[in-house]
């Protein structure tokens, strides 16, 4: 017999202990699995050692543009001798070549679309003509075909000083000259070319449409830019103002503007729109950078103003160049000692940079995926580098700092996870959530700590005992209720008639405890006669009771209250008076509903701590002469205090976690506002909304894993604390 | 003062021919040109169709009707959104990616690197977003830049000030804030409305972001200050959906067939199907049996069942062709 309790109680020893380093051992792991997802978000940016080729005579040009397929394998460049070719990146051997230009025609500037391979020339007698490199097939097996689109003289007896070239949105393509006549007077020449096919009759006609700007003689225009929807042309000039023209699709130009962006009077050598066309980054003679966005303002005649951004690392050389990525938000500047850095606007970080053969350097590509960089000499020497950054959109700073978007006027942590296009900006900041979850959590315990805490002591101390069988198991009924339930009335429910009840609601909640304490009152003013006769536990009917009839009051009486004390509904006058938003899916409705999930455990863990003070203590206290009040308040209280505390702080961990709830109940909406009446969106509920939706080991997806992996460190933290304070009161009461 | 009284049943036949005529007025009807389908043999099988939540219901009514023909063919579908399709296409796990938006590039690409093939899109159906709001909100219109300037913080559109107010739009409306219901930032009824009435700008942080197409038209229908977003199939008589109009001084469209299909509503998209098909290599019959059915006549009149559109005769003439 003693030899089979033995086997048995280490057997028992051995299945605890298992149990119990296996339910360490799947947290840590599930601890390491979430870590591990996150790990890549940190890898910083990579650009390899380049694989250098030359290509082939004839190709050597003190100036060309460069542009390379999206396989990164036929790369084409043009030069100022008029040449445009076609090569193969790895061999540098040159596949195709054409002559855009008769030899009496010299070119005199140069400009390339990357998105749609577009490249154009301008002459020394005012004439342009765009070429086109079109590519077909697949990696492995790329075609491409080089044809010129149109030419046009643009402004005779002037050379074209620069040139700039768009793919519009939709259909066509954008064309702006500046021109300089012989006379020294500058013009800038707008020109909107369109291919339309005929329906009817199949035929494709030409369309141009062609405007200009005269700028007069003291225009000193060193830089253009146009975006392509052709609302803004934005040039920078040799004194550092830029001049900004509403472009009206290419087709009205209107207002003009200029703003002077540099101090110093540095001239503004580079400039382009970044993917999106929101923001603009300009890059000056002494190798500064800085970029811009436009925010609205109702304030200005336009209805927008041009605000400053970020500012870059700032580069040794001469700004030659800036080069957006087709991708996201990055840009590669080149300067004039071959410098080449790639930069990331959002953060505003330096992602990458390496030295390209020095002054030789005349162009550089980003790949249409933004997976490598393509650097050209005027030897013909072409170097391409990998670059592999697949998170460079978040950062620490991007996840918990303010960050100043393009768009606005200054720096606000948002999140609003791009989805649809690549070039909006994603806002990945972490911190509306987390503020979120922290205000869901505490309207909930708001709600939920009082009622559950004096329930308890009402059950453990008060209560007849039959009383007590009936509402513990009762409340603990409620834990057992799915949380999605909870959130279903509540959203479908509670919502909207909070909405219309708010006035009533407040007053039951004002009037209630008023209304236990005047029964209870009148209760113990009864005589004795009718109170004896009656069964333990008839008191709790009879402020039932009371608080029925006050439901009832607030009810009826309530509109006309209401009326009498505001003149207009509650929530007209809050709204009024506060200027505060009313929201129907608000914090109190995820206070109430959260609330109802997170009472039980309070009250059972608190019950369960204030009933089993020893009953000595009990027994002592009412013994020596104190009141069933004094007792529980100065005896048994104190000793179940650290039960309480970890009770809520259990709560607490809870609601942080609680996500159906939340997720229904209210609208998900990140704001930084304690405000009652708005919602707020929890960084639980954000990861049940987004995750089945990001694109499987995307930016997204790890984000959204790094926000569980902090829930998991703040619940962790948490009850950590909780166990932490418990034990400590536990010790200092177990002298007691 | 008395008034002549009405028989209730005069009333009553009213109110149902005023009905019934409005109802054939909106009637929508497929091209009879469009072939009805032709059943094959030698079709069996499975297709698992992984993607938009907007084209849940869409599938289902497909998956039936195509049933009716092949009663051993099983066909499973998981509708949780947009973003969900080329993931599972990608990992083989589903043959058809619908999808309420079109693939990003770093979608196509993905699939790409996999197969050595980007996948083909299949125009499936019209749908207009409609703009919804509680049945008696007395709003009679809406511009784009309204749209714009009611949802989006950046106000792209070109607005001039901020629209909180039901007030702002109209001064005889009620002074309280517009309490504004939109798709999770993930569905494809985002992404298109940002892009297409956002004007690619923000959404304000306060629009209430519901898991699903029915949860925005739900809480609309229940908040008299709503408004909302969504696909015209999960119109109810809850909600009214707001003609809109491109332009201040232009004509508002409701988003009825006629104007979904002729351009003038402003904000329609298509429904696409994605399927992974090898350029080299014929598609699998199933798979291209199952397309071939959702552009035929019957395929088509699901759609309006189901509250959307169906494509032109031109158009299904377009889609047929990429499926050989």
């Amino acid at each position: 017999m003693t030899h089979r309790r033995k086997l048995f109680n280490a057997l028992s020893t051995w299945v605890i202990t298992l149990g119990g380093v296996g339910v360490i051992f799947v947290v840590a792991a599930i601890f390491v699995f979430i870590g591990y997802v996150t790990i890549p978000l940190w890898q910083s940016s990579e650009i390899t050692s380049p694989v250098e080729v030359t290509l082939q005579n004839p190709f050597h040009a003190p100036r060309s543009v460069l542009g390379v397929d999206e396989y990164n394998e036929v790369g084409y460049a043009a030069s100022n001798s008029g040449l445009v070719v076609s090569f193969d990146v790895g061999t540098g051997e040159i596949r195709q070549m054409r002559f855009a230009q008769s030899t009496n025609n010299k070119i005199a500037a140069m400009s390339i679309d990357p998105s749609h391979h577009l490249i154009g020339f301008g002459t020394y007698d005012g004439t342009i003509s765009v070429w086109q490199v079109t590519f077909q097939g697949l990696s492995g097996n790329v075609h491409e075909s080089i044809e010129q689109l149109f030419a046009f003289p643009m402004e005779k007896n002037s050379t074209i000083q620069f040139l700039l070239i768009r793919k519009l949105h939709g259909e066509g393509i954008g064309v702006a000259a500046l021109a300089t006549r012989r006379d020294g007077h500058a013009v800038i020449r707008l020109l909107r070319f369109e291919l339309r096919e005929n329906l009817f009759t199949g035929e494709v006609e030409r369309i141009i449409d062609s405007t200009s700007i005269t700028l007069g003689s003291k225009g000193s225009i060193t830089s253009l830019a146009v975006d392509s929807y052709g609302r803004h042309l934005v040039a920078g000039t040799l004194d550092g103002q830029l001049m900004i023209w509403d472009v009206g699709g290419f087709v009205s130009p209107s207002i003009t503007e200029n703003i002077q962006v540099v101090q110093n009077h540095e001239a503004i050598t580079a400039l382009t729109f970044l993917l999106g066309e929101q923001s603009l980054v300009i890059g000056t003679s002494e190798g500064n950078l800085q970029s811009f966005t436009w925010v609205p303002d109702e304030a200005t005649e336009r209805g927008w103003r041009l605000v400053p951004l970020n500012l870059f690392d700032r580069q040794e050389g001469v700004i030659t160049s800036i080069v957006t990525s087709l991708r996201n938000k990055a840009f590669i500047t080149s300067d004039s000692k071959g410098n080449v850095s790639v930069f990331h606007q959002t953060s505003a970080r330096t992602v990458g940079i390496f030295n390209a053969k020095g002054d030789t350097l005349v162009a550089v590509a980003f790949s249409p995926r933004s997976d490598a960089i393509l650097t050209l000499t005027s030897e013909g020497e072409l170097g391409l580098r990998q670059f592999i950054s697949p998170h460079i959109e978040v950062s620490l700073g991007i996840l918990f700092s303010q960050i100043q978007y393009e768009g606005y006027d200054k720096p606000c942590y948002m999140w609003q996870s791009s989805s649809g296009t690549d070039d909006t900006e994603p806002k990945l900041s972490l911190m509306p959530l987390l503020f979120g979850t922290v205000k869901g959590a505490f309207y909930a315990l708001l709600f939920a700590f009082p009622v559950a805490i004096l329930a308890a002591i009402y059950t453990a101390l008060f209560a007849h005992p039959s009383v007590r069988n009936i509402i513990k198991p009762t409340v603990e009924i409620m834990a057992a209720l799915p949380s999605v339930v909870i959130g279903f009335v509540a959203a479908l429910w509670l919502a909207p008639f909070l909405e219309q009840m708010l006035a009533e609601v407040i007053f039951i909640c004002i009037l209630t405890p008023v209304a236990v304490l005047s029964m209870s009152l009148l209760w113990s003013v009864l005589p004795g006669k009718i109170t004896g006769r009656l069964k333990d536990g008839s008191e709790l009917v009879f402020i039932l009771i009371g608080i029925c009839l006050i439901g009832y009051l607030s009810v009826t009486y309530g509109p006309l209250l209401e009326q009498s004390l505001f003149g207009t509904s509650l929530k007209h006058w809050i709204v009024d008076t506060f200027g505060v938003v009313y929201d129907q899916r608000n914090s109190i409705v995820v206070g109430f509903a959260m609330g109802f999930a997170v009472i039980p455990i309070i009250f059972t863990i608190s019950e369960d701590s204030l009933s089993s003070v020893p009953e000595h203590l009990k027994a002592g206290s009412l013994a020596l002469g104190a009141t069933r009040w004094q007792t529980a308040t100065h005896v048994i209280l104190p000793t179940a205090s650290p039960g309480i505390f970890s009770a809520a702080m259990i709560g607490f961990g809870r609601a942080v976690g609680e996500t159906m709830i939340v997720l229904m109940a209210t609208g998900n909406t990140p704001i930084m506002d304690w405000s009652p009446f708005i919602g707020m969106r929890t960084l639980s509920a954000n990861i049940a909304v987004e995750l089945p939706e990001a694109p499987y080991l995307g930016t997204l997806y790890r984000v959204l894993f790094f926000s569980g992996l902090l829930l998991f460190l703040f619940t962790f933290v948490v009850n950590t604390v909780a166990e932490l304070v418990r034990h400590r009161l536990r010790h200092r009461y177990s002298t007691i | 003062m008395t008034l002549p009284r009405i028989p209730h049943f005069l009333v009553t036949l009213v109110a149902l021919v005023s009905l019934t005529t409005q109802l054939f007025s909106q009637a929508t009807k497929v091209d009879e040109k469009i072939p009805r389908y032709q059943k094959k043999q030698g079709i069996s099988g499975k297709i698992t169709s992984i993607g938009s939540d907007t084209m849940n219901n869409l599938l289902a009514l497909w998956g039936d009707g195509f049933k009716r023909f092949y009663p051993n063919v099983i066909i499973e579908f998981e509708g949780k959104g947009s973003s969900t399709a080329p993931p599972a296409l990608l990992a083989g796990t589903a043959q058809l990616g619908p999808m309420s938006r079109e693939m990003k590039n770093e979608e196509l690409e993905a699939i790409e690197r996999r197969y050595g093939f980007k996948p083909t899109a299949i125009n499936a159906g019209l749908d207009g977003i409609a703009i919804y709001v509680h049945k008696d909100n007395p709003v009679k219109s809406l511009t784009l830049q309204q749209i714009d300037a009611i949802f989006s913080k950046t106000r792209r559109g070109g607005t001039r000030t901020d629209i909180r107010r039901w007030s702002d739009i109209d001064p005889s409306l009620s002074n309280f804030a517009i309490s504004l219901y939109g798709r999770n930032s993930a569905s494809g009824t985002y992404g298109f409305f940002k892009e297409h009435a956002l004007f690619r700008g923000d959404f304000k942080d306060n629009v209430k972001e519901q898991p699903g197409s029915a949860a925005v038209v739900h809480g609309v229908s229940r908040d008299r200050y709503g408004i909302g977003y969504s696909g015209i199939g999960y119109r109810t008589t809850g909600v009214r959906a707001v003609p809109v109009s491109r332009k201040e001084g232009e004509i508002a469209f409701e988003p009825t067939y006629e104007n979904v299909e002729s351009g003038k509503y402003p904000i329609a998209r298509f429904f696409f199907l994605y399927i992974l098909k090898d350029p080299k290599k014929p598609l699998d019959p199933l798979v291209k049996e199952f397309l071939t059915y959702i552009l035929s006549f019957e395929g088509q009149s699901d759609l309006i069942k189901d509250g959307y559109y169906p494509l032109s005769y031109r158009l299904v003439e377009r889609e047929l062709q990429k499926l050989n």
